[in-house]
């Protein structure tokens, strides 16, 4: 248990002097900041691109701010953490990194978990800053603005990527090549898209259903007590794919 | 005599290619063991399995005593043949790291760390790991391979992408610490064998083909030569040797002849009277020790 606290602070301060402290939560930042401006802006963009045709379009409210920023974090977001963090086991162990730390006494449980729970610390930490900034924005440009509709999709978002990444870590142990983990990763989300389709009951529980929640949470809308179970079989994926991870990586040679 | 690694018909099979096969080693305590062998020999494939990081096909190892397992982990050091790092740390942040996951009290850590700078001459070095040559990143995984001062070290093929200078700043350091610890050293370099080790093994297409000290195997495959050199065409002194019944081998080389004898006093006591019978000046006859590379090439020939 010492070594994965000693593994975390190596990854931590890994984060703070490498390009990644800027780029996963930069990025985040980024899209808090500019996604209710944009949001507030559109109209009048639109407006001014479409002349004198007159289209009228509805004001933008808070909801569509916050649809906006979420939206970005789903996908542009998403795609910055694949990019940044597939490579994270794959890339130590084609180097031979990992053959040094790994022939010191540590267990590879430690190795793997403490990549995940560094990703997850910084995932959570540029999430935080980014709501903060995007409710900061969406407040002062929009009227009425719930903070608790906001922070309750955030939780739903980490909820979400928290799994993604869990599937990214289990593609990086996998493979000894950046490049596959990118690939494998893409193949794991799209298993993740088709789960749903097998069964009612993944359907209805399976962590792709949090994409629904989110747009119901940043709406305002009441949300079900199914969520529940939601979250609750979105944990158990977490620890299956990271279970998987640790097997897949403890028979892997080095 | 105690051995610090064992190994019993140790084998590992990549598909129908066996990597090593049926390998038995005992390393004696203190040695500095050199496991020889050309390249694609199997010795890098021997000393994963014995660290655990590539698991063996067939047969059992101990190490320090211990049946194969991650227990010894504390006891040992490994010094890969490329050792690559953390680019965006310092040599020193590496060795505190790589400490720490042997849990060595910080005081104790903070002198060990200063005493490796120190003997692999990496101290006041601030650049980043990223920003080092690949001798000073040598170094740095002997240091690291030392920090918790192991009782046994790997160290697979430490100087075979370093310079002349670089290598024989290494060679210092496994003379030095050799006298703290158990080396186990593989390389297909031979006369860094011969510089450093006592004792070797010999492995070509995954199988032991000897193990001795370095004393024993010239005793055993050492022969004894002459080199000739003489003033006009040796082939005629060449025919002559051949005949002679002390003569085991004649070979030209080049202006010279090299030839290994079964008497080398009569040998030298013939040779001046043969040259002067050809009409030849003689420029120089020395006696030829046979090199562990003769010794070798003979060994993985056969």
């Amino acid at each position: 248990m010492k070594n994965f606290a000693r593994l975390l602070a190596k990854e931590i301060k890994e984060i703070l002097r490498t390009y990644k402290l800027f780029v996963v939560p930069g990025l985040f930042l980024l899209f808090g900041l500019t996604s209710p401006i944009l949001t507030k802006l559109l109209p009048e963009l639109l407006g001014s691109m479409v002349g004198e045709i007159g289209i009228s379009l509805p004001e933008m409210t808070w909801v569509d701010s916050y649809a906006q920023f979420f939206k970005n974090l789903g996908q542009l977001g998403l795609l910055a953490l694949i990019l940044t963090t597939m490579g994270t086991i794959a890339e130590e162990r084609n180097r031979g990194v990992a053959q040094l730390v790994l022939t010191k006494p540590v267990p590879r449980w430690a190795y793997v978990l403490a990549k995940y729970a560094a990703n997850l610390l910084l995932l959570t930490l540029s999430a935080a800053l980014a709501f903060g900034a995007a409710w900061f924005y969406t407040d002062i440009l929009f009227s009425d603005t719930i903070f608790l509709a906001g922070l309750q999709a955030t939780a739903i978002f980490l909820l979400n990527t928290a799994v993604i990444l869990a599937v990214i870590i289990l593609a990086s142990s996998l493979s000894k090549s950046t490049i596959a983990a990118g690939g494998l990763t893409v193949l794991g989300l799209i298993l993740l898209k088709v789960l749903p389709f097998l069964s009612d009951f993944l359907g209805k529980y399976s962590p792709d259903a949090l994409g629904g929640y989110l747009v119901r949470a940043y709406s305002g809308a009441p949300i079900d007590s199914a969520l529940w179970g939601v979250a609750a079989f979105s944990l158990v994926t977490i620890a299956l794919l990271l279970g998987a991870a640790v097997w897949v990586f403890s028979g892997k040679e080095l | 005599m105690e051995y610090v690694i064992e190994t019993e018909n140790l084998s590992r099979r990549f598909g129908k290619v066996a990597a090593v096969n049926k390998l038995g080693l005992r390393v004696p305590r203190g040695s500095v063991f050199g496991f020889l062998g050309p390249n694609g020999a199997g010795k890098t494939t021997t000393i994963k399995m014995l660290l655990g990081l590539t698991k063996p096909s067939a047969g059992t190892i101990r190490i320090l005593g211990q049946p194969a397992s991650r227990n010894y982990l504390n006891r040992i050091g490994y010094l890969p043949d490329v050792p690559n790092f953390y680019s965006w740390m310092r040599g020193e942040e590496f060795l505190t790291f790589a400490g720490q996951l042997f849990s060595i009290p910080p005081k104790e850590l903070k002198k060990r760390r200063e005493d490796l700078l120190a003997l692999t001459g990496l101290e006041g070095v601030k650049t980043k790991i990223g920003g080092y040559s690949r001798g000073m990143k040598q170094r740095l995984g002997l240091a690291q391979a030392l920090i918790n001062e192991p009782e046994l070290v790997f160290m697979d093929e430490p100087t075979s992408a370093l310079d002349p200078i670089g290598r024989k700043e290494v060679l210092e350091t496994i003379s030095q610490i050799a006298q703290r610890c158990t080396v186990f050293f593989s390389t297909h370099i031979l006369t860094d064998v011969e510089r450093v080790c006592d004792r070797v093994g010999i492995l070509n297409r995954g199988e032991l083909v000897m193990e001795e000290t370095i004393a024993g195997l010239h005793q055993r495959f050492g022969k004894k030569a002459l080199r000739l050199v003489v003033a006009g065409d040796p082939g005629p002194l060449a025919a002559g040797l051949v005949k002679k019944t002390w003569a085991q081998e004649v070979r030209r080389e080049n202006d010279s002849i090299y030839c290994t004898v079964f008497d080398l006093a009569a040998a030298q006591r013939d040779i001046p009277l043969l040259v002067s019978q050809c009409s030849l000046g003689l420029v120089r006859l020395e006696p030829v020790e046979t090199t562990l590379e003769d010794i070798f090439v003979r060994l993985v020939k056969s």
